[in-house]
């Protein structure tokens, strides 16, 4: 089958079985590999990405149904403003991840951020629910995402809340 | 047609879905495909070999509301319909809240979780205890009918041949006192996982209403014993809260439960709610 799809703001075509993974065609055909493949089974979260704007584990995604939708990735989204909010308040805060969680934690910041620009600790704590991964401190972590809205705050709109 | 085995349609409304649904009968629907991939660790899903998904047809995804009722598209996502705040009945809010993680509720949709074969999903027991309504079509006819009426103690959902649910009708009502526990190892279904939501409101310190629904592998309420302490005043008196279990406990007595233990648990769940109207 053909799927066509925006990846990280490009148009792709790709030919794949309709019982492919979003994230072995990340991984295998655009060498994508900020997307983990761990659990496979939507539970571990490291394979997020931002599909039609939500986060999504890519492995319970089949080939056809990313079919016109867009994709982004850690890679896509590196290349953004505000994943340099994120960077720049997780740096700050002291958040240090694992290489297994990171693309995932970094983009479950930007769709916490995305809904709720000033997130509550408990939206917090619930966003990343689905990040299965204990190498960061919540406590820490919870600081970061705070940081981050902080940095993102002061880049929009030019003043620190 | 995909070269290898599979062949999806993707319908952008009602009538194609029906007329390639009537062509193709075998066919499964996909929307948020949450269940039908679950446990699939392999290197490639194991998929039917038609596929039907919904994912373009709008009319199904869409949200409206009166002043007594929310009506939910079927295909609505879990995120989407939790995001709809405090207009959202407390039991189904928590029970949504409870489901799996963020980014499977991103996911799974409401019908997904309603017509679920294998067990009771999540939605069904606070779905059943608000009187929820469930509209199914097919592509000649339309049908209203009860979230407790669509499905039996045990087995899937009474569905007919190529019967769509297509929206979900829920009475906006205030509720003063609900309890939601979720049974289970964790957050994801299994078969000794159920849900259990009691609702309950007063006027004037009298228990005006009451309903209590159970489900998971198997689906528990009886409207009759509910009845039996509406009208009492509030804080309900002992010995009635008693009854009410020792009305339960016979009613379960001769049930099928998937195990022992689920009964014991649904009983101890029983006696906290309703000794907590006592309170």
């Amino acid at each position: 089958m053909t799927v066509g799809f925006i990846l990280n703001g490009e148009d792709v075509v790709v030919q794949a079985g309709a019982d492919r993974r979003l994230l072995d065609i990340l991984r295998d055909t655009f060498k994508l590999f900020g997307s983990k493949a761990s659990c496979r089974v939507g539970r571990c979260g490291s394979c997020s990405v931002i599909l039609n704007g939500k986060l999504v584990p890519s492995c319970l995604i089949p080939a056809f149904s990313v079919r016109g939708g867009e994709v982004i990735t850690i890679e896509g989204f590196m290349q953004t403003d505000e994943y340099l909010d994120i960077a720049a308040g997780f740096a700050r805060s002291g958040v240090e991840m694992c290489g297994f969680c990171e693309s995932a934690k970094i983009l479950a910041t930007e769709a916490l951020l995305d809904k709720s620009p000033r997130p509550t600790r408990e939206e917090i704590l619930s966003a990343f629910d689905g990040v299965l991964c204990r190498c960061t401190d919540p406590r820490t972590l919870a600081e970061g995402v705070a940081a981050a809205s902080d940095a993102r705050q002061r880049r929009l709109y030019g003043r620190a809340p | 047609m995909d070269e290898l085995h599979n062949q999806v349609f993707s319908p952008g409304s009602l009538p194609e879905l029906f007329s390639s649904w009537s062509r193709f009968p075998d066919a499964v629907l996909f929307s948020g495909g949450t269940e039908l991939v679950r446990g699939q660790g392999g290197l490639v899903f194991r998929l039917p070999r038609n596929l039907i998904a919904l994912g373009r047809i709008e009319e199904l995804r869409r949200f409206s509301r009166t002043e007594r009722f929310l009506d939910i598209g079927a295909t609505a996502t879990l995120s989407e319909i939790l995001a709809l705040g405090k207009i959202l009945p407390e039991a189904l809010r928590r029970a949504i809240a409870e489901t799996a993680n963020p980014q499977v509720r991103n996911l799974a949709t409401i019908g997904g979780n309603i017509c679920c074969p294998s067990r009771r999903m999540d939605t069904f027991a606070p779905l059943v205890a608000l009187d929820a309504r469930l509209e199914l079509r097919t592509a000649v006819s339309s049908r209203w009918i009860s979230a407790s009426r669509f499905a039996p103690a045990f087995g899937p959902p009474l569905l007919g041949a190529n019967e769509l649910l297509t929206r979900i009708r829920l009475p906006l009502e205030t509720w003063d006192y609900c309890v939601h526990r979720r049974l289970g190892t964790s957050r994801w279904p299994d078969d000794e996982g159920a849900v259990f939501s009691f609702i309950a409101r007063a006027q004037k310190g009298i228990l005006s209403d009451v309903r209590m629904a159970f489900a998971g592998k198997t689906l528990v309420r009886d409207r009759e014993i509910d009845n039996a302490i509406i009208g009492k005043s509030l804080p309900l008196e002992a010995r009635m809260a008693t009854a009410f279990v020792d009305r339960w406990r016979t009613a379960v007595a001769e049930a099928q439960f998937p195990s022992g233990l689920l009964k014991d648990r649904f009983l101890n769940l029983v006696e906290q709610a309703v000794f907590g109207l006592c309170d």
